[in-house]
């Protein structure tokens, strides 16, 4: 009986390890999308193209989006 | 008789109006502005455009205008679209296989699968889009008195270098291989004035349908974007 409790709690422990590892990398991510956006603007300030800027600069704006998205969603499943 | 109606010309006329300095010495007179081909619409996937209109860049004067547009040939682009392709449908691919075997040798929850599917999926797509923005970010610009190369590599990295018409001392292409030749593009090298000082503009294109330079005879973009430079660069030299 007590090995399985303790065969439980490490399971338990190791889900932990795992959703919160999971989280950090999210967490990263939307930073790294972040900064990819960051570095469109930039871009965009150093150079204009008239429709081509603003697709991209929509992609960047999707991109983050979905990576926070995504880090809020991971939070509420896992 | 003095003829009332018709007066004496005036011999001198003093100049109201001087033209500016950096005009006379930097500005050259390009071809392409005496003819009459105008301003051109730039497509977001543009490679190869003659005085675009809707590009500007920074630190671009007022009276300077844009001559030509280049970029990476968009077919350079297919390399990194066939790995996303292929990244794409790589899951499918190893969901297809697991089903015909006895199936997966590990197993997740069904939450931390679907969140890790996700988060593929999210860096395909980011794969994609710094792969798109490094082509995109990659521009090479004439304008009538400098020429200006932007490289944007890596995410964060940008260089940004300009040379003027008149620093430019030669300018060469190369087109090699069996691709390059088909899909008509090249790579272009400035050589200019400082040392080690040399723009590149690797997989240019070299033209595109339906393209006239300023004689109305059709010809391959890069010599004649060589034979420009070379000649406005000459010509502003003896100049100065």
């Amino acid at each position: 009986m007590d090995n399985i409790l303790s065969l439980l709690q490490l399971q338990a422990g190791f889900g932990a390890v795992i959703k919160i590892g999971i989280l950090i990398l999210l967490g990263v991510y939307a930073a790294f999308a972040f900064v990819v956006l960051n570095q469109i603007r930039v871009m965009n300030r150093l150079v204009s193209i008239s429709l081509g800027s603003t697709i991209i600069v929509v992609l960047g704006v999707l991109h983050l989006l979905l990576a926070l998205s995504l880090f809020v969603l991971s939070l509420a499943i896992l | 008789m003095w003829n009332t109606s018709n007066p004496m010309p005036d011999l001198f006329i003093p100049k109201t109006e001087k033209a500016p300095v950096s005009s006379q010495t930097s500005k050259v007179e390009p071809a392409i502005l005496k003819t009459d081909i105008g301003k051109t619409f730039l497509m977001p996937l543009a490679a190869f455009a003659r005085m675009p209109d809707g590009v500007h860049f920074a630190l671009q004067e007022d009276d300077e205008t844009i001559l030509l547009f280049l970029r990476r040939h968009i077919i350079t682009n297919v390399p990194w679209i066939v790995s996303a392709i292929i990244l794409i449908l790589f899951p499918l691919l190893i969901n297809q296989v697991l089903l015909l075997t006895s199936g997966s040798p590990f197993t997740l929850p069904q939450n931390l699968g679907a969140v890790l599917l996700l988060f593929y999926y999210l860096a395909v797509f980011a794969f994609v889009l710094i792969n798109f923005m490094t082509w995109f970010y990659n521009i090479t610009i004439v304008t009538d008195s400098r020429v200006i190369d932007i490289d944007y590599s890596e995410i964060v990295y940008q260089n940004v270098a300009q040379t003027k018409l008149v620093q430019i001392e030669d300018v060469s292409y190369t087109q090699t291989g069996f691709i390059r030749s088909l899909f008509d593009y090249g790579d272009m090298f400035v050589q200019t004035a400082r040392r080690n000082g040399k723009h590149r503009c690797v997989g240019c294109s070299a033209s595109t349908p339906g393209n006239t330079d300023c004689c109305g005879k059709n010809r391959k973009g890069h010599p004649w974007i060589t034979s420009y430079l070379c000649s406005n660069s000459k010509r502003d030299l003896a100049q100065s």
